[in-house]
């Protein structure tokens, strides 16, 4: 048979292969799996072949328990012998290979720890297993591991008993040991309680995956009664679906006769502490009430009719005097308005003004009406 | 942190764990037990019941739902489940507090659909009503309906791909577990 035919053939029978794999009895065996040795009979028994079994694991990472629990019996055995042969001999030789049996068992305790410590995340954090075989796993474990305590305890006592008394530097390193054991020991105790706890767990998620199971058949087919009846049953213990879904629109709004109470704002107000709007406040304008100004207004045509009729000698004294000026207050103003009064005047009127060489009043040259 | 503020959350139908980030603050705020009871109190006064136990808070409806709201309530509960099938058959470990892994849920799913046809006929009911569509945007479709049901979270802003199992799941699986309570032993 070639490779790929025994790829091919394995791949033919796989549910079966599969079945055996997990531990359990599968029937109607092809007598072509016999021929190739994937299953062998032990009497009425159908086995899968071991070397198959070890490469499935190694595969599949599975954890070789046996090089990481290992026996301590024959160690500790030997150690017991050492010690009858020191007593009839008296040879240091014997004290030397106790120690180093001593030393090797510790060592063998610490990498144990660790290692048992690192398999143990694993098989919780494993992912890629089915639960039953991450189940197998750590039940196999477990069994390992309260094998390995009793050990410890063996380990311990006849470290404690047996080989004690023997020397000084043996003693000395005994205590040392023990309080590693010891500790060690109650390390192991924690990893069992987590992998009780891990297997509960797993059985529980197995349980529940079979429950899973059963009730999504029954929501495909449409068929979900128990559910339905647990749903409606239940419903004010359990979740409700507030808000849109694309099929349904929903709006929770409160029940008329609850608005109606005359304290449900009132209720509001105790249930959301609300944060009222700040009003922001306008600023005030203030209008200033004009006040009406007397403006004081020469009035021109009057001023030159007077002009006219007075015929003045001295132009700018008649206009200084004249009624329209002596309506300015100050005395500056009146300068100023006579002063462009009497300009305005003796420009536009050239023909009716005489300019004199002398000066009137207030510095300004005499100009005489004509 | 307010009540009002917690109310808003609940009252649009979110389960809020204790194990989100997202709402860490809404959960702190009411795993003390006086809040709790006066957000209780407040709750009850406009028809509501709270619910916090198991690491998850929720609103629930005092007397009788309307039609509409019967029908949604029963869909959306089918929907979590189904989605929660998928999940458990794809990582059969997956509980609260787990990661899971977009791609490598996918990756799962192909190989699994191969063996078993009815993992893709209930991922396509959940997402029907999007037409005949790909692998990729259904399982979009199906995380995004994870999300939608507050069973998990992406991790991370930028990590596209991992995503935080919600302790809100519990609440679907004690459903299933007070539906089915003499589930066969094997399937």
């Amino acid at each position: 048979m070639t490779h790929i035919e025994l790829i091919s053939l394995m791949n033919r029978h796989k549910k079966v292969i599969d079945q055996a794999y997990r531990g359990e009895n599968p029937s109607g065996i092809d007598i072509a799996l016999f021929e190739a040795e994937i299953f062998n009979k032990i009497g009425d028994r159908v086995v899968l072949n071991e070397a198959y079994i070890q490469f499935i694991n190694t595969m599949l990472k599975r954890v070789e328990y046996g090089v990481i629990f290992g026996k301590y019996a024959e160690e500790l055995q030997q150690l017991v012998t050492y010690k009858k042969r020191f007593l009839e001999t008296s040879d240091k030789i014997y004290l030397n290979r106790i120690r180093k049996g001593i030393e090797d068992v510790f060592l063998k305790f610490k990498r144990r720890d660790s290692d048992i410590s690192v398999l143990i995340s694993r098989i919780v954090h494993e992912n890629a297993l089915s639960l039953e075989v991450i189940l197998d796993d750590a039940e196999h474990i477990l069994l390992q591991m309260q094998e390995l305590s009793n050990a410890s305890t063996q380990t311990y006592n006849i470290f404690s008993k047996e080989i004690v008394g023997l020397s000084k530097e043996i003693d000395d390193l005994i205590i040392d040991v023990k309080i590693d054991i010891q500790r060690y020991s109650d390390n192991l105790h924690k990893y069992i309680h987590r992998l009780n706890g891990f297997i509960l767990r797993t059985k529980q998620r197995k349980e529940q995956n079979n429950k899973i199971a059963a009730l999504t058949q029954k929501i495909m087919v449409d068929d979900a009664i128990d559910l339905e009846a647990l749903l409606r049953s239940d419903h004010e213990a359990l979740h409700h679906t507030f808000g849109n879904t694309k099929r349904h629109k929903i709006k929770t709004v409160p029940s008329q006769r609850d608005i109606e109470q005359d304290r449900f704002s009132v209720i509001l107000r105790q249930i959301f502490t609300l944060e009222p709007h700040k009003v922001i406040k306008a600023p005030e304008i203030i209008y200033k009430q004009q006040e009406v100004e007397d403006k004081v207004v020469l009035n021109y045509q009057r001023l030159i009719d007077d002009i006219r009729r007075d015929m003045p000698e001295d132009l700018f004294a008649f206009i200084l005097n004249h009624d329209e000026i002596e309506k300015f207050d100050a005395v500056q103003i009146k300068h100023s308005e006579a002063f462009k009064a009497f300009l305005m005047t003796v420009s536009e009127h050239r023909e009716h003004t005489k300019i004199d060489d002398r000066f009137g009043s207030h510095h300004i040259r005499r100009v005489a009406w004509i | 942190m307010d009540i009002a503020s917690v109310f808003e959350v609940l009252s649009q139908g979110k389960i809020i764990s204790s194990n989100s980030k997202k709402y860490s603050e809404y959960t702190r705020h009411l795993m003390d037990a006086e809040i709790f009871d006066e957000f209780y109190t407040a709750a009850s006064t406009l028809g509501y019941f709270l619910h916090g136990e198991g690491g998850y808070f929720y609103l629930s409806k005092k007397g009788q739902m309307n039609k509409d709201e019967i029908e949604a309530y029963i869909a959306k509960h089918k929907d979590a489940i189904l989605a929660i099938s998928i999940l458990r058959q794809l990582r059969p470990q997956i509980d609260r507090g787990s990661f899971i892994i977009y791609t490598d849920l996918i990756h799962e799913y192909k190989m699994q659909e191969k063996e078993d046809s009815s993992i893709s006929n209930r991922l396509n009911m959940l997402v029907s009503g999007k037409g005949n569509v790909d692998l990729k945007s259904a399982f979009d479709a199906l995380f995004d309906r994870l999300r939608k049901f507050d069973l998990i979270e992406r991790v991370g802003d930028y990590d596209q791909d991992k995503y935080k199992v919600l302790d809100a799941i519990d609440y679907y699986i004690k459903i299933i577990e007070l539906s089915e309570p003499n589930s066969k032993e094997s399937k």
